[in-house]
């Protein structure tokens, strides 16, 4: 897969102004001139801290001129430590209202680029992206790097518009944030990929979702289960607007009450779709399948699905096992373009940490998975060793267990410290806020004198779940 | 319903949020609802304007009357919900 579609930026529509596809692409083509002779020779990779901007998605496209991959990155610099570490002098291109970020930036080693404000420019070329690369949560600690090309991520989101009846020319509702891989390609890229308007809340907020839901001018919501929770049980002035038609939850499950909720406020289901950092889309419940609560649906056109420990001989329909998958957009390797690791497959087929089962109609349903990482409901990928490792850096903490938290609206991050001292909690707070990333932040920390372990020593992490539920008054709403 | 009462009933709903081991012992009008104070996350913060909404029976404009600053600690928060009660 070598050539890369051209492609123009989308509409977007933002904090009450439209911005044509014709201005974004201006403003990214007078963007991308001035690059050429800011960045230098032709450096392998420029990063960039994506926001949910009009000015960070011309950004986004003038590095789509450009022969360099793009690293793309939050604006939260905490979040900028990665394993391997990010290559140093690696250019950060900032936007002018990103300036801020400079210092930061310096600071991790990075080489800051503030652009100007955009002289105007005639021409809206079309673009091709790059190879991009995004973070995931990593299994020994910290984020890694996952590259993959730029027709991957195309091809992908015109695989769900193509599942999901998303029309040429559709508005998408762009509320994930865009630094993340999964709302990166079920907002900008989608709206890139069907040529049509996206609708971008700078973060996410029910007002603005609602608003935009009342326009009647948007077909795609993608979504997590934290905010369908919030879109159905927030006060409305008066009766609720009409959803989108395609309506679509990442973390894998929707809890039941909270769909129940929405299909009773909204009238539309929303449909669960399944996918990864390294994979992209892998499959979705599509329009027109059986009302399945449990299930993640079918394999996306493309992906095939198989269930066992060798997927040179999958388990038969009904048997739980390792999901593995092939899939014609996956990523090219963890790491940075130049010094990939290889990628782990056996004849084709990518492995999961995940375990699932697929029924005789071929919808998958995930029952959890084979290592301690969890989603939280705000969807984002929980490392319990990254998140444990950094709270053992307090003096106070002899000890940390990390676990899922089961609260009404889905999953937090919950802490049980092990602690001899009498633990000042405030300072602890102020550990986890200032040390971790937004997406890693606890919801609920308890001391414990003793952490429970099993006999081997190992922490018992069930008996961990149980005792946090026991001591923090998170579950009741 | 007097300032005190208001600050008061938002403490109130803020904790239920945050949980009571992240609430601060003498939360008050200058207890940041973020770092030093709740520790709420982008999340939390969410689930707090939501409740509110629920709670005082008004619906916040994001843009007109949810700013940074409004945000910041419960007597900001306050105040806003005390404008939009008098709106």
């Amino acid at each position: 897969m070598t050539s890369t579609s051209a492609v123009r930026p989308p509409a977007i529509q933002f904090a009450g102004r439209r911005w044509s596809s014709e201005e974004v692409g201006a403003r990214a083509a007078a963007w991308a001139a001035h690059l050429t002779g800011a960045l230098g020779p032709r450096p392998p990779l420029v990063a960039t801290p994506l926001v949910n901007h009009p000015d960070s998605v011309a950004l986004f496209f003038a590095l789509c001129a450009g022969p360099a991959a793009a690293l793309i990155l939050s604006a939260d610099p905490r979040s900028w430590a990665t394993s391997p570490r990010i290559p140093a002098g690696t250019p950060l291109v900032l936007t002018p209202g990103q300036r801020d970020l400079a210092g930061p930036a310096s600071a991790a080693g990075l080489a800051p680029v503030v652009l100007p404000d955009p002289a105007p420019a005639a021409a809206t070329p079309r673009f091709a992206f790059p190879a991009l690369v995004f973070l995931t949560s990593g299994t020994t600690g910290l984020p890694k790097p996952v590259v993959k090309t730029g027709e991957a991520f195309l091809h992908s989101a015109r695989a769900t518009a193509a599942m999901q009846e998303v029309p040429r020319g559709a508005g998408i509702i762009g509320a994930l944030p865009l630094s993340v891989n999964y709302g990166f390609i079920s907002t900008l890229v989608l709206a890139t990929a069907v040529e049509g308007t996206l609708g971008l809340l700078e973060r996410f907020d029910h007002r603005a979702a609602l608003a935009l839901f009342a326009s009647r001018a948007y077909h795609y919501f993608s979504c997590t289960p934290f905010m369908a929770d919030v879109l159905s049980r927030c006060p409305l002035p008066g009766p609720p607007p009409p959803a989108p038609p395609a309506v679509m939850s990442s973390a894998g499950q929707l809890p039941p009450a909270v769909f129940r909720a929405f299909v009773a406020r909204f009238g539309v289901r929303p449909r669960v779709t399944y996918g990864s950092t390294e994979g992209n889309l892998v499959c979705a419940l599509a329009p027109g399948d059986p009302e399945q609560l449990e299930s993640v649906g079918r394999p996306a056109p493309g992906i095939e699905v198989r269930i066992g420990d060798d997927p040179r001989h999958p388990l038969p329909a009904g048997s739980t096992g390792r999901i593995w998958y092939s899939s014609p957009w996956y990523m090219r390797g963890y790491g940075f373009p130049g010094a990939l690791e290889p990628r782990e497959e056996v004849d084709g087929w990518f492995p999961t940490s995940d375990l699932g089962v697929l029924d005789g109609a071929g919808f998958l349903t995930l029952l959890g998975r084979s290592d301690e990482c969890f989603k939280t409901a705000a969807g984002h990928l929980v490392n319990p060793a990254q998140v444990a490792l950094t709270l053992r850096a307090h003096p106070a903490v002899l000890d940390v267990a990390v676990v899922p938290l089961a609260t009404p609206a889905g999953t937090a991050v919950g802490v049980l410290v092990e602690t001899e001292d009498e633990l000042d909690a405030a300072a602890l707070w102020t550990h986890a806020a200032t040390c971790l990333p937004a997406s890693a932040q606890p919801e609920a920390i308890a001391p414990v004198p003793v952490l429970p372990r099993f006999a081997t020593g190992k922490i018992d992490r069930g008996a961990c779940m149980a005792l946090l539920r026991e001591q923090t008054s998170l579950g009741a709403r | 319903m007097t300032e005190p009462e208001l600050v008061a009933k938002l403490v109130a709903v803020v904790s239920r949020v945050a949980g009571r081991e992240r609430t601060p012992p003498d939360a008050g009008p200058d207890t940041p609802l973020t770092g030093g104070g709740f520790f709420l996350t982008s999340v939390g913060i969410l689930e707090v304007i939501v409740a509110c909404e629920a709670a005082f029976d008004i619906a916040f404009d994001s843009e007109l009357d949810l700013s940074r600053e409004t945000l910041a600690t419960i007597g900001s928060l306050a105040g806003a919900i005390a404008r939009k009660l008098a709106a």
